[in-house]
């Protein structure tokens, strides 16, 4: 008890002090609202549109977890492929990489000419924001087996899908485990990007449509929107980090029971 | 008895892709039920002549041939060619008895033509059910816990889960390993445990050879005496072959009933020297003016091969 106030209590002084920096800034420069507003005006645009916000947050989050989940899905598929052969492997992982580091902004646009805009499609952008880092991720747990262990299997002449069940997969859980921290993260921006580009239809909408009005409309709402989707992607981070270091835990864990892929 | 196999090998010659000599001109004649070691220089390839035994590597020339007297277990597809019949026997062997078991029993061949790549691990059985093989390290796997470590390769085989339940129960008592223990994981383990979960491993199929690629070297020399007293025990109720991989020569006289000194690497066998104690052994045998002789005579042909 006594050290989670200690923990806590540092970061929560800064958060004071800098809220109240902001506060005296814009007073004391006497900054105009439209261009930073005070944090009570924050505050009170928050709890002003605060159903058009909880919602916009709702369908931000189910956006970026239908992404994440679907990535955590297709991308271990894809590394199981790409564990099985090397032919495979060499012409398809140098790809693999090379999309990694194509700005999902700029592929944003063709989703929405190719699948309109709407849900879907602000899915399709998290989802491939966030596919790479567990394809790359995963492949490399499949791959980083123990020659010794493959050995052992062989020796007992176990079936390809024995070595992949029995041994790539489950060694390649705390890999995937790393993955997904990185993934959850990217979700939720490609979520919010996704909006920016597809989410601008809908008459609900999400976080990314709330920041773009913003900038129109109110500053203080913008903000708002920000916030909140700063919170979100503290949340799914850790919510993920947390899941992660729980699986991981019963992974070598003598408490844990079960272990994945038996 | 079922538990016996015999190893052999002749003008054995293991050249990796790199162009690297493995080991060269290794013959080599292992009698059923019999425990050798085979000590030589770091790298001289020992281990390599291990996998190849194991099947899991082939020579690149020479012939090498595992046999066995009792009815052969369903070998599954992709299994060794079988063999021409009748084993090339060795000058070193000159025991009548098991030239004759040898004639009447089923034998397997390798016998590689050109070099074959090594395969990336799936799907390749060359190996046979009767090989166990215990690695340097115990190579568990971390996610399992004890019990189902060891009946790993009862699963893999398809064997029904109570018989495994039961095979990894008698396994874990032989090899002096608690019920409570069987629920821990590797990681909970010191190491002398984990190289215990290991050989049980080994043991759980019940292996009519057992190939040991020096399972002991990262023990401390106490936990290590306790593991060969505890081998040998096993061996004396249970007489597989054996083949025992070492660096330390006390262990390798200890345990066989021959120690083989190889050359360095590319290595072949420069001696085969008898150790005549009988079995069952005492661990005070360590002590007597006989074993340290024995033990000078390994040293000092090991210090010849390392020249």
């Amino acid at each position: 008890m006594n050290r989670l106030v200690k923990a806590a209590l540092p970061p929560a002084v800064l958060f004071v002090l800098v809220i109240a920096a902001w506060h005296y800034a814009v007073v004391g420069f006497g900054i105009k609202a439209f261009l930073v507003p005070k944090p009570s005006g924050v505050w009170q645009a928050a709890v002003e549109n605060r159903s058009e916000l909880l919602f916009a947050i709702g369908l931000t989050a189910a956006a970026a977890m239908c992404g994440f989940v679907s990535s955590l899905l297709i991308g271990s598929l894809t590394a199981c492929v790409f564990s099985q052969s090397r032919m495979i492997r060499s012409s398809c992982y140098p790809y693999a990489i090379f999309l990694q580091t194509v700005p999902i902004v700029a592929v944003a646009p063709i989703i929405v000419v190719w699948f309109g805009a709407g849900f879907h499609s602000v899915v399709l952008v998290s989802f491939m924001i966030s596919l790479f880092p567990i394809v790359t991720n995963v492949t490399s747990g499949m791959l980083a087996v123990d020659p010794d262990l493959l050995d052992l299997f062989r020796l007992y002449r176990a079936s390809r899908w024995q070595v992949l069940w029995k041994l790539r997969l489950p060694h390649s859980v705390p890999f995937l485990v790393a993955g997904a921290r990185t993934s959850s993260g990217m979700a939720v921006v490609g979520a919010i990007v996704g909006e920016f580009f597809a989410g601008n239809l809908a008459e609900r909408h999400g976080l990314g449509y709330m920041i773009l009005q913003g900038t129109q409309f109110s500053t203080a709402k913008l903000f708002a929107a920000v916030i909140a989707s700063t919170l979100l992607g503290i949340t799914i981070f850790g919510a993920s980090t947390l899941i992660g270091s729980t699986v991981l835990s019963r992974w070598s864990d003598p408490k844990g029971g079960g272990h994945p892929g038996a | 008895m079922s538990h016996e196999m015999s190893v052999n090998a002749t003008r054995v010659e293991m050249q990796f892709p790199s162009g690297q000599l493995g080991v060269r001109d290794v013959s080599l004649s292992v009698r059923r039920g019999e425990l050798i070691s085979m000590v030589g220089p770091s790298g001289c390839g020992k281990s390599t002549l291990l996998r190849m035994i194991a099947g899991l590597m082939s020579p690149t020339s020479g012939e090498l041939q595992v046999s066995t007297a009792s009815s052969p277990l369903p070998l599954g597809e992709g299994g060794r060619r079988p063999g021409e019949g009748r084993p090339a026997l060795d000058s070193q062997n000159k025991d009548s008895a098991a030239r004759e078991a040898d004639s009447q029993s089923e034998s397997q061949t390798h016998r590689v033509p050109q070099p074959s790549p090594l395969p990336e691990g799936e799907g390749t059985a060359a190996t046979d059910p009767r090989i166990a093989f215990v690695f340097q390290d115990s190579n568990l796997l971390p996610w399992r816990s004890v019990f189902d470590n060891i009946r790993l390769p009862l699963e893999l085989r398809g064997v029904p889960f109570g018989e495994q339940r039961a095979a990894v129960e008698s396994s874990l008592k032989l090899i002096g390993l608690k019920p409570d223990d069987s629920a821990k994981r590797p990681r909970m383990l010191s190491g002398g445990m984990r190289m215990r979960v290991s050989l049980a491993r080994a043991l759980v199929t019940h292996p009519e050879l057992l190939l040991l690629d020096e399972p002991f070297a990262a023990l401390d020399d106490l936990l290590r005496q306790q593991l060969n007293e505890e081998l040998l025990r096993i061996w004396t109720e249970q007489r597989w072959t054996g083949l025992f991989v070492t660096h330390n020569v006390a262990e390798a006289v200890f345990l066989s009933q021959r120690v083989l000194v190889m050359s360095k690497s590319p290595g072949t066998f420069i001696a085969d020297i008898a150790v005549p104690f009988e079995h069952p052994r005492d661990p005070e045998l360590r002590s007597t003016p006989e074993f340290a002789k024995l033990t000078g005579e390994v040293s000092r042909s090991l210090r010849e091969a390392a020249r």
